[in-house]
């Protein structure tokens, strides 16, 4: 038998304790671990969401709401802008690429978006089958979207108006599934794609106001928008927001402003994690130094049959970071499966997180287990290694 | 085997025992007698090497003992000394095998699971063998705390007061044991008692 193998029957003999404290740590680490997986994730997913978005335009309101509900797609929109001044902003020399977004409609949950093909190579969307729509009413669907409603090409669906019931359903043309995008890991997986015309049709239709082929009452959502320099970075948002009844926001500094607000709750939960974690280790300490007392004749026993000191000092040592490292690994286990959990049950699938994501940090949450085992165990440890046998005994 | 010269303990400024000098030829047994508190354990743990007396020397098979280094001193003591503590113990959170087999291996010897079986056998116990120490009677947990001592066949065995707790009948067979399985392992024997129903089967005494 090893020193090992020793400290491990030692800890199991007293299972409640290790059972307790291996709580305690796994509770902390897994809170660390969910908190850094979930708020890397979501990191990642907005920046991705917006890699390449320069600018959105929409109709005045809360910027933040504008790059939610244009580039997340998960709040509501800000209102309509008119087809007429996006076409004109999107003609300026400044700009290389505009996107426009009709929103609106929705599809079981998941929104339909009108746009053109400058959405497909902004986003740099590939198909898996089929291929883009080309009639109105032909619509390409995320991955998730067909994998969810089970779609294929080839079926037919109405969508119904606003954005995540599915109560009030558009009559009329049904809209035909003509492709299914490839997955890319960002918000496109989620959402139906059409053509402008299609949405401008099936409200046209419905209302029966034909009024709507006027192109100076048409409406769009908003404009994705993408420089031609970064010179522009300061002039063209000024421009839009001075000479123009419209609104521009910028997703790096929209996006930044709400993680420092999803900031200060993480922040909390983290204390919360390290307030948990520092009780694990004195739990660990007082159990390990508890017990030392009851066990120094079984130490004294081991030194009289020839164990040295540091063997001595190595089965304390070991029993404390064994602890530690077996709880903050069940903890980050946890942390996976609690994020995965959570994914599943999560409303929006626009930023769904998943348990299968493993980072370097990681490593270091099993290292600081390690380290906090040795902290609580250091001094019983020295203790034991400086017990005085004969008195031991003595004192039977 | 065993000599000591000169042998003294402090314990405090008021204090001081002295021991006279003692020789032990090999293979013989002993017995120390001597009243409660009059340093029979003290001795006996300085002949273990577990108490550093504060004057002269104790050799064991012309080792000097505290000329050793910490080190070597543990392992000496795990080769060449059994101990038979005065209340039989072992670990609780090992079987009866395991508590032999790291008796084995702090001694620095190799893993020997038939010297195990032999050793329990001898002292009837083997069908304890994957026992916990807590579900060992008292008579039990004494004999397998005797088969520890005995396990690495030390040149030295000694025994503290291993009679006071039990009855009559028991306290000799302990101390029969004893004789039996020092002479069987070629060691030698040093039991210390204030019991007068031991005497007897001692001719050699050594008395505080």
């Amino acid at each position: 038998m090893n020193s090992i193998q020793i400290s491990w029957k030692s800890l199991l003999f007293n299972r409640l304790t290790f059972f307790l404290n291996v709580l305690l740590i796994a509770f902390g680490t897994g809170m660390l671990t969910l908190l850094l997986l979930g708020f890397t994730q979501a990191g990642e997913k907005l920046k991705g969401n917006a890699r390449g978005i320069d600018l959105v335009v929409g109709a005045k309101g809360s910027p933040l709401q504008l790059i939610l509900s244009s580039i997340y797609f998960i709040d509501f929109p800000t209102g309509n802008i008119s087809l007429e001044d996006a076409q004109h902003l999107s003609r300026n020399p400044m700009v290389k690429r505009a996107v426009p977004l009709a929103l609106g409609d929705n599809y079981a949950g998941f929104r339909i978006v009108g746009t053109d093909t400058s959405f497909i190579n902004l986003y740099h969307l590939k198909l898996a089958e089929g291929k883009f729509w080309k009639n109105d009413f032909d619509v390409v669907i995320g991955s998730e979207v067909a994998r969810v409603k089970k779609l294929k090409i080839g079926d037919k669906f109405h969508g119904s108006h606003g954005l995540s019931s599915d109560q009030d359903i558009h009559e009329g043309s049904q809209n035909l599934i003509t492709g299914v995008l490839a997955p890319t890991g960002n918000a496109t997986d989620n959402l139906v794609l059409t053509g402008v015309e299609s949405i401008w049709k099936m409200h046209g239709m419905e209302s029966g106001d034909h009024a709507s082929d006027d192109i100076g009452k048409r409406e769009i959502t908003s404009l994705l928008i993408q420089y031609r320099s970064r010179m522009s970075i300061v002039l063209f948002p000024m421009l839009v927001n001075k000479s123009t009844s419209m609104q521009a926001a910028s997703p790096a500094k929209e996006s930044a402003r709400l993680f420092s607000l999803i900031g200060i709750g993480v922040e909390t939960a983290e204390w919360f994690a390290f307030t948990l974690m520092f009780i694990a280790a004195v739990s660990v300490f007082v159990s390990l130094y508890n017990s030392l007392k009851e066990r120094m004749y079984d130490l004294a026993v081991m030194r009289v049959t020839g164990a040295s000191q540091f063997r001595i000092f190595n089965i304390i040592l070991l029993e404390g970071v064994m602890l530690t490292t077996i709880g903050s690994v069940l903890g980050m286990l946890a942390g996976h499966i609690c994020l995965d959990l959570i994914g599943r049950f999560q409303d929006s699938p626009q930023a769904r997180l998943t348990g299968f994501y493993f980072m370097p940090e990681e490593l270091y949450l099993i290292a600081a287990g390690f380290f906090i085992g040795i902290l609580a165990s250091i001094l019983p440890a020295i203790q034991a290694y400086r017990a005085d046998i004969s008195k031991t005994i003595s004192k039977g | 085997m065993l000599e000591i010269r000169s042998l003294s303990h402090q314990y405090n400024a008021a204090t001081k025992l002295s021991f006279p000098d003692w020789n032990i030829r090999k293979g013989e047994q002993w017995l120390l007698l001597g009243e409660s508190g009059s340093g029979k354990t003290t001795l006996l743990h300085m002949l273990t090497g577990i108490k550093k007396p504060t004057s002269g020397e104790v050799f064991i098979n012309e080792t000097n003992l505290y000329k050793l280094s910490n080190r070597a001193l543990d392992q000496f003591r795990g080769i060449h000394i059994g101990l038979v503590f005065q209340q039989p113990h072992l670990i609780r959170s090992l079987t009866v095998k395991e508590n032999l087999t790291i008796a084995q291996q702090f001694a620095g010897l190799k893993k020997d699971p038939g010297r195990i079986d032999e050793v329990l056998t001898e002292l009837d116990i083997v069908q304890k063998i994957n026992s916990y120490p807590g579900e060992l009677s008292q008579g039990q947990l004494q004999r397998a705390s005797i088969a520890r001592a005995v396990l690495n066949k030390p040149s030295l065995l000694i025994a503290d007061e291993p009679t006071s707790s039990l009855d009559n009948k028991n306290a000799k067979a302990v101390i029969n044991l004893l004789l039996k399985l020092s002479v069987a392992g070629g060691s030698t024997l040093v039991v210390s008692t204030h019991d007068e129903r031991v005497k007897e089967a001692f001719s050699k005494e050594y008395r505080l």
